[in-house]
């Protein structure tokens, strides 16, 4: 019997309102991840991936014109629930998210060891004492030297300033952790450090991950679960093994054609064209001018969620063909 | 640059600022051709050019809002006799409409030639009642022991007259009133109220005061000549009046509308030069710091810190004391502590653009340093520093008022805030002479607000981020 | 520690202001010849009570003469006036850092006294009250409105505030300070039109303080009204700016709540800049009292300089262009101290 996912989304649809009108940035996906498993998303920038992440937490910009869609976390419904009470109740201490380090995402002005420890003084109402305790503890545990507590951020390296978005992240043991592009901005080494960082953390803290990328190699190294989305939609979802070695959906086959590998002798392939502009999308397959394999009704009609096996789904015409 | 325009226009407060903008360009070339460059030394500062206006005056449309209450001021001008002759006549109609009488009387006498016996000049007026009195009969002087004829007279300076200062007209009119009314009314108490008395009649009960009397009144100025030849050049009278102009005078009885006009060009160029130039300068050393890095940066870094530090105000005041009282010195004083804060910002603006793939690129490309610096740079800051000067053009106009404001304005210039600074010192502003006190200052602010408006249409190209918020 | 060494190098720099505009008094008083005119000037002034009291006990006029010009040439070679100006630099440089300023020529302070310190001690706390009392004000309005508007970007409040901005930016204090004179004293009769005490001026302590009170509403309200403008323009920028950096979204993912998010993410953070612009303005805020002193004729030391320039007395303008400097040199140096403070990014390490 499959418990409730510890995750579930369903027909989530998000769009921004800009000078030319309204964006969809994602435009009806649906996934569920189970405790303990981690989801990977991966995609082209602008695909809509870290809006999603924003929706889940529920932190969106001012300019968003219109969200909608079931948010479950353990069965209960989070999409539904006033601002006030998701803040007290599931933001950060149920889920959690990890951003994009690249970016300033730690206040300036503020010791590294303070910002750890506020969501567990603000919202936990533990003491500092306490708070800085766990908050050491979990810089250790992401091989941080102590010191760094008392460090202002400009004062760390970039690989430094993601661990300490890791650490910070863990602060009220959530159960859910996003990860947003967590190693786009460091170089390889680090990433590598990272990467094995998480794993670990996954593997010792039980924690459930939903990791956003767009380094399908990146992502086949954590997840079990590999989501694909292309303009807004979900493309093709399954277990990562099956959507690694036997892709149904043409984009997913060219990113994997685009990853280089150590020891191949021809070029990586690379995607013709750039992903359509989402206020004048194609009519019919939202990928079939880029796609090689394009035919007659890829044109006219988009394509559902077409099952390939009872997991793997994806978001083509050729599946039915197929079957 | 384009695009900068079209933001412009884009915005209401640049469109407004643009609309401000032209009329002060547009009424400054209008002054500039029609007032001649030295106006302030030869017209402003010339009490003669303004002896016939009356003295700190409200505009001459006060009236509507006083009916009864002001008279206009009127000027009777004639440069040939109504009759020829020996005796030559020259007349002037003048009505009363209001309560109020004119504040003074002048008579002008310009150009007189005689050969042998002086002409007398006389001036009559009959009143309003019929009754006709003489007001004034005043001998040219004579010639001068060894003058030689023909005799000229009063043809550099006029002779003017105002009559409530003349001992003699004062005894006619009262010796006439004792006559006709039997008022006994003594010289100095009719001293300061001439005009009433001549406009006006009597007030029953009261020993020494008038009711004006409205109606017609004729002024007939006779020039009785010796000679034939004899000639008298230019008669001028004058009906002071309590209200004048488009702007009213002040203290000294100058128009202000002519001063406030000429401030619109004084204005523009103070704050434009000083804008440009301190901008120039402050952009030049920005990119030279941030671009050659190391000593020179140091050394110009540390240069602008320190003069950027110097209170403006208390040093202009200090310099401008002791080298003088000079327009031109206030503008050089302004752009050379006015650089550096601008070469600050741009320093770590070019220090930021410096490693960027552009300048990387370009230098890849073998461009010469020089080259690199002016044209790529500078490009990319052009934006905000022409942003930065249209910014600091109106703290260059409100510094020179300021300190026009304290008494050091340069007096061969006049300028609003010197219009400002002779009405505060004199007093204007305790009596309520707003037509004096306020235009100069809502000119002053209008013009400010003009570029400060300009600077908030452009806040879009400075901040991009503001753009996509609209 | 990077702190003091941070702030031990701004305030050489200050320092270096101080010496800078020192410099630049004394050179320029010396080099267009002003300093030998004002000494000449003291020294005619001090020969002409020497000659009256000399006349008192010498009668014959050649001996007279003779003896004043002695002491003529005595005068000359003790103030230096027979030697180029430069040499009397490091005497003058002295003598105004150790606050030896010399006598007034013309003006006298409230006792009688002719001491140019003596002056300005008098007039400076009055200059202050009206400043900080005026600086206090505009910063609180101005962080109150200005946060307030951070939030309603593009409304029509927004605009509305954003041109009286900038009307404000461009009044001038003393035409405000005109203005309000003849609406408020004149029209209206509400407020007196300067000074600083009714005559005659109220016995007792609490009521003198009023009366003080009274006469301070017109000059402080003209200069909070000509600073809030920009200030509130600030203040609004600067934490719009910040509050659309990437870390505040990160602060309200952490599920803090709004009120922490603005108050340590946003304005925090927004401080600094804001400081740098109070910075920015301090010199105008300096200027702006002088006009205004001068127009409600408010004892202080700006009122002083107007009187000073209309009396052309030297020794006392001279004086309180260096006071005025150091003045703002002294602020500056509060506002650095605060603003290393607030921003570690800027602490050298």
């Amino acid at each position: 019997m499959i418990n409730s996912p510890m995750l579930r989304v369903q027909d989530l649809r998000l769009s921004y309102s800009t000078a030319r009108g309204e964006l969809p940035a994602v435009d009806g996906v649906s996934f569920s991840v189970q405790a303990g498993e981690a989801l990977g998303l991966v995609g082209e920038s602008g695909a809509g991936k870290s809006s999603l992440a924003l929706t889940l937490m529920r932190v969106l910009p001012r300019n968003v014109a219109h969200h909608s869609g079931v948010v479950e976390m353990e069965g209960a419904d989070c999409a539904g629930m006033d601002d006030e009470t998701f803040r007290q109740r599931i933001r950060w201490s149920k889920m959690a998210m990890v951003f994009q380090g690249a970016m300033e995402s730690l206040n300036p002005v503020v010791k590294v060891g303070e910002q750890v420890i506020e969501p567990m003084v603000v919202l936990g109402h533990v003491a500092r004492k306490e708070a800085a305790q766990e908050a050491r503890r979990l810089l250790e545990l992401v091989r941080l030297p102590s010191e760094t507590y008392d460090r202002y951020p400009h004062e760390l390296s970039g690989g430094m300033k993601q661990r300490v978005l890791i650490a910070m992240a863990l602060i009220l043991k959530p159960r859910v952790l996003i990860l947003d592009e967590p190693t786009s901005a460091l170089d390889v080494t680090v990433q590598a450090q990272i990467m094995d960082q998480l794993k670990d953390l996954k593997r010792d803290l039980g924690l459930t991950i939903l990791f956003i990328t767009h380094d399908i190699a990146l992502a086949s190294d954590l997840c079990d679960t590999i989501g694909v989305m292309y303009a807004g939609k979900m493309a093709e979802l399954g277990p990562a093994e099956r959507v690694l070695r036997s892709p149904s959906h043409p984009y997913t086959r060219l990113l994997l054609a685009s990853v280089p590998r150590l020891h191949q002798e021809e070029q990586p392939g690379f995607i013709p064209g750039s992903p359509p502009d989402m206020l004048a999308l194609p009519l019919g397959c939202r990928f079939h001018p880029r796609c090689p394999h394009v035919f007659g009704r890829c044109r006219v009609e988009e394509p559902p969620l077409l099952a390939v096996s009872q997991e793997h789904h994806a978001r083509c015409w050729l599946v039915e063909q197929r079957t | 640059m384009r695009d900068a325009w079209r933001v412009l226009l884009d915005t209401g407060s640049g469109r407004v600022g643009v609309a401000f903008l032209a009329i002060l360009v547009l009424v400054s070339l209008f002054v500039v051709v029609r007032l001649p460059l030295d106006f302030g030394s030869t017209r402003w500062n010339n009490p003669a050019v303004w002896a016939d206006n009356p003295k700190s005056a409200p505009p001459a449309w006060w009236a509507w809002f006083r009916p009864g209450k002001t008279v206009p001021h009127a000027v009777f001008q004639s440069s040939g006799p109504a009759s020829g002759g020996l005796e030559q006549t020259y007349a002037f109609s003048y009505a009363l409409k209001g309560d109020t009488p004119p504040s003074f009387m002048a008579f002008s006498l310009s150009d007189v030639r005689f050969s042998d016996r002086p002409p007398v000049v006389s001036m009559e007026v009959r009143r309003a009642d019929g009754k006709s009195v003489v007001l004034l009969r005043q001998v040219v002087r004579g010639p001068r022991p060894g003058e030689q004829p023909p005799y000229v007279r009063y043809q550099d300076t006029p002779l003017r007259l105002n009559l409530s200062g003349e001992n003699d007209v004062l005894a006619n009119v009262g010796g006439w009133f004792q006559d006709e009314f039997g008022v006994n009314v003594a010289p100095d108490e009719l001293q300061g109220k001439l005009e009433a008395a001549v406009f006006g009649v009597p007030t029953p009960g009261q020993p020494g005061e008038f009711q004006p009397l409205r109606g017609d009144y004729q002024f007939v100025v006779r020039a009785a000549m010796g000679n034939p030849s004899d000639s008298v050049g230019n008669v001028k009278v004058v009906m002071g009046g309590t209200v004048y102009g488009v702007m009213g005078t002040d203290a000294l009885g100058r128009d202000l509308a002519l001063g406030l006009l000429f401030g619109f060009p004084v204005a523009l160029v103070i704050g434009l030069s000083t804008s440009l130039l301190s901008t120039t300068l402050g952009t030049f050393l920005g990119i030279l710091s941030g671009y050659m890095g190391g000593k020179t940066d140091i050394a110009i870094q540390r240069f602008s810190d320190i003069w950027s530090n110097i209170p403006l105000l208390p040093i202009l005041v200090f310099l401008i004391f002791v080298l003088g009282q000079k327009l031109w010195l206030v503008v050089l004083m302004m752009i050379l502590f006015g650089w550096p804060g601008l070469a600050i910002v741009v320093r770590s603006m070019v220090l930021q653009m410096r490693s960027g793939q552009l300048v990387e690129a370009t230098q890849a490309l073998g461009a010469s340093r020089m080259r690199i610096m002016f044209r790529h740079i500078l490009f990319q800051i052009a934006p905000f520093v022409f942003a930065q000067m249209i910014f600091f053009t109106p703290a260059a106009i409100l510094a020179e008022a300021g300190l026009s404001f304290l008494g050091l304005g340069d007096p061969s210039i006049p300028t609003w805030g010197q219009i400002l600074e002779s009405g505060f010192r004199t007093g204007a502003v305790y009596v309520g002479y707003w037509w004096w006190v306020l235009p100069p200052g809502l000119l002053i602010v209008a013009t400010a607000m003009t570029f400060v408006l300009l600077t908030l249409g452009l806040e879009p190209v400075v901040n991009p981020r503001l753009r996509s918020m609209r | 520690m990077s702190l003091a060494f941070t702030l031990a190098v701004r305030g050489l720099t200050l320092l270096g202001v101080l010496v800078l505009v020192l410099l630049l008094v004394v050179v320029v008083l010396g080099a267009t010849g002003f300093s030998d005119r004002m000494l000449t000037a003291i020294v005619n002034e001090e020969l002409r009570g020497i000659r009256e009291g000399m006349a008192r006990t010498i009668h014959d006029p050649d001996q007279l003469e003779a003896a004043v010009k002695a002491r003529r040439q005595e005068l000359v070679d003790f103030y230096g006036l027979n030697k180029p100006w430069y040499t009397r630099l490091p005497d003058m440089v002295k003598r105004v850092v150790t606050l030896d300023l010399g006598e007034a020529r013309n003006l006298r302070s409230f006792k009688g006294s002719p001491k140019v310190a003596s002056l300005i001690m008098e007039r400076l706390p009055y200059t202050v009250l009206l400043l900080t009392t005026a600086t206090l004000i505009t910063t609180v309005i101005g962080l109150v409105v200005g946060v307030k508007l951070a939030t309603q970007v593009g409304t029509f409040l927004d605009r509305g505030v954003s041109y009286l901005s900038a009307v404000s930016y461009a009044l001038p204090a003393w035409w405000a300070g005109i203005l309000l004179i003849v609406l408020l004293a004149f029209d209206l009769h509400l407020l007196p039109a300067g000074g600083l005490h009714s005559t005659p001026p109220p016995q007792g302590g609490l009521l003198r303080f009023l009366d003080l009170l009274y006469h301070a509403i017109l000059p402080i309200t003209t200069l909070v009204l000509v600073s809030l403008g920009a200030w509130i323009y600030t203040v609004r920028t600067m934490v719009l700016n910040t509050a659309q950096e990437f870390f505040v979204t990160v602060a309200r993912a952490k599920g803090l709540p709004e009120s922490r998010v603005m108050r340590r993410y946003i304005l925090r953070v927004a401080a600094p800049p804001i400081l740098t612009n109070v910075v920015l303005g301090l010199a105008a805020s300096l200027g702006g009292a002088i006009l205004t002193e001068t127009v409600f004729n408010w004892p202080g030391m700006g009122r002083l300089y107007y009187e000073a320039i209309m009396t052309a007395d030297e020794s006392v303008i001279v004086a309180l262009t260096f006071m005025f400097t150091l003045l703002y040199v002294a602020a500056r140096f509060l506002l650095e101290v605060l603003y290393v403070v607030l921003d570690p990014r800027i602490r050298y390490t």
